[in-house]
């Protein structure tokens, strides 16, 4: 027959865990950073940028040469913000193989380097843009 | 959304199952401790698994679609064998604890640890695609691995990767996933297979501290142990990143504890070299970091076992090779010139007499330490483990003592002479080197405080 007073330290232990779990419960709640687990708005933007992205390439094929032009100029880093959305593009074109602009057929383009992406034949117009996140768009080229 | 998550579910399994054959093969002994071998399996297959992906890509010039049948036979053949061949021994299974404490801490381990899985469930959901080392490096180069024909090739000759040097366990192990999701029906990159794979690495952490520390130690520390690794506070977040850090923590822990094991016994010690030169390339394949690990156990275990004969030598050296090879053929054949040995503006000896990047490191890792560990007593531990003089029996503690230390100062050096800009890469590397160095202190402390 069981100890009664085994089965009685038993329930106190299992009380006091249960006790201890509870604290544990809000304490990575306050132990951690205040805005966490729910993302910041920049993080979120990007999410909604390669959804975007994702949809409006699914019908096109994989193989399709596409471009990615970003404002950098030769020699200078983007600014951090730029940089991360173009991270996150590539990661959403990938495995597509990206070319040159002007072999592409489409360009995923930041709106300050469209100026530049006029300039390249096929892409003057830049009438065929479609809007992905706020600073990006893809641009479609022109029939030859 | 079935096929994608049986896919994940059956790859990690066969991973799973993949390195119970290998660590049941190279675990030296007839008692064998369940748990720890379960804890150890999981992080051995995906060493295991990964390394065999990416040589089958190269091998076959990325047919990566029949790699899920390939493995499935192979593994087959090997639980065959295995059986066939199987040594007697006996699996050692813990005893349920009468004493309340006993039983007590590992209940609110398990509560303390669902709680904190649950928060990174639900922290994967927000942030689908993980931080940035994710989405632009680990699954971005895992896309092109999974991909197929010459695609992988692009990580090193396409549009610019960052860190095309890196090794590949993580990319190779959500390429494959996604490649067992693919043969399921269900094509494609769905975000599930990294977001599984991160959340598994963080558990592989805890248990790579919990069941090597019921070996060194009194096993009731074993789950004081496992609470001590949730004092890192919200840098447990990173557990739902996507990152390889956990990972890598992992192989560091396991190859610490499988030496502080190993020189248990030093007349016995040439039969853990397998196992140990297996931890030393898994480790290597798993992030640069992990490269300077890798020689960091050889060397160690050189010192601390002496091994001695050819046979000793030869378990060491083809250890290693069972996942050091991919490393090989990574480094050797495709990743060109790492940037670390890229020309310099500033020389190494003036960066290393730069008192203020001194200074800088110091301060991060203080204010760090200060605002974002809860439970700074852990701390506390280690200076009074170093403080209480060590019993005999403890003198196998300063193995991971002494490994986190070194690999600590490896890190630290890689930081001050870094050729990025220092306060950029202190940001984005001396977290890292807490979160892998801290758990193999851990199992130090609790090895001096209480050896088994």
């Amino acid at each position: 027959m069981a100890d009664p007073l085994d089965a009685l330290r038993r329930l106190g232990a299992l009380l006091a865990a249960s006790v201890a779990a509870i604290l544990c419960l809000r304490w990575p709640r306050a132990a951690w950073s205040p805005g966490w687990p729910v993302p910041d708005g920049h993080q979120a933007s990007l999410t909604r940028c390669s959804e975007r992205l994702a949809e409006v390439l699914a019908d096109v094929p994989r193989d399709a040469p596409l471009g990615l032009l970003t404002p950098q100029k030769q020699g200078e880093p983007l600014d951090p913000v730029t940089n991360e959305g173009l991270e996150h593009l590539k990661a959403t074109l990938a495995p597509r193989r990206l070319v040159e602009v002007a072999e592409a057929e489409r360009v995923v383009a930041h709106a300050r380097a469209l100026v530049q992406l006029s300039k390249v034949p096929g892409f003057e117009r830049l009438e065929t843009v479609v809007p992905l996140v706020p600073g990006w768009v893809l641009v479609v080229r022109e029939p030859r | 959304m079935a096929g994608t998550l049986a896919g994940v579910v059956l790859g990690l399994a066969l991973a799973w199952l993949q390195g119970a054959l290998l660590v049941g093969w190279l675990w030296p002994g007839r008692a064998r401790p369940a748990l720890a071998l379960l804890a150890l399996a999981f992080p051995a297959g995906l060493a295991l698994s990964s390394s065999a992906f990416f040589l089958w890509s190269v091998a076959s010039g990325g047919r990566v679609e029949v790699f899920p049948v390939l493995e499935l036979l192979a593994t087959a053949a090997a639980a065959v064998l295995a059986r066939r061949r199987a040594r007697r021994g006996r699996l050692l299974w813990p005893r349920p604890a009468r004493a309340a404490l006993a039983w007590g801490a590992p209940l609110l381990l398990v509560s303390l640890a669902g709680i904190v899985l649950a928060l990174l469930i639900e922290a994967s959901a927000a942030q689908p695609w993980g931080h940035w080392d994710a989405w632009a490096m680990i699954n971005q180069k895992a896309r092109y691995l999974a991909a197929g024909g010459d695609a992988w090739r692009w990580i090193f000759a396409g549009p610019p990767i960052h860190h095309r040097d890196y090794p590949l366990l993580l990319s190779a192990s959500v390429a494959r996933l996604w490649s067992w999701s693919a043969v399921l029906g269900a094509p494609g990159f769905a975000l599930l297979a990294p977001q599984v794979l991160s959340l598994a690495t963080f558990l592989a952490c805890l248990a790579a501290l919990v069941a090597p520390a019921a070996l060194l130690c009194a096993s009731g520390l074993a789950a004081l142990v496992g609470l001590g690794f949730f004092a890192l506070g919200w840098d447990l977040e990173w557990g739902a990143m996507q990152y390889a850090d956990f990972a890598q923590a992992t192989y560091l822990a396991w190859g610490a504890a499988v030496l502080a094991l190993a020189a248990r016994r030093p007349a016995a010690a040439e039969r853990w070299c397998g196992l140990l030169g297996f931890l030393a390339g898994a480790s290597a394949w798993c992030k640069n970091e992990g490269l300077a690990f890798a020689a960091l156990l050889l060397v160690a275990t050189v010192l601390a076992l002496r091994p001695r004969g050819a046979r000793a030598w030869m378990r060491l050296a083809g250890g290693a090779l069972v996942a050091g090879l991919a490393v090989a053929v990574l480094k050797l054949g495709f990743a060109g010139r790492s940037r670390v040995f890229e020309a310099r503006t500033r020389s190494v000896w003036t960066d290393l007499g730069d008192g203020e990047r001194y200074r800088s490191l110091v301060g991060f890792l203080r204010e760090h330490v200060g605002t974002n560990w809860s439970a700074g007593a852990l701390l506390a531990l280690l200076v009074a483990a170093l403080l209480v003089p060590p019993v005999r029996r403890a003198r196998r503690a300063w193995i991971p003592l002494g490994l986190a230390l070194a690999q600590a100062l490896v890190f630290a050096l890689v930081m001050l002479t870094t050729r990025e800009d220092f306060a950029w890469h202190l940001v984005t590397a001396a977290d890292r080197l807490l979160l892998q160095v801290y758990p193999l202190a851990l199992l130090g402390v609790a090895a001096a405080l209480r050896p088994r």
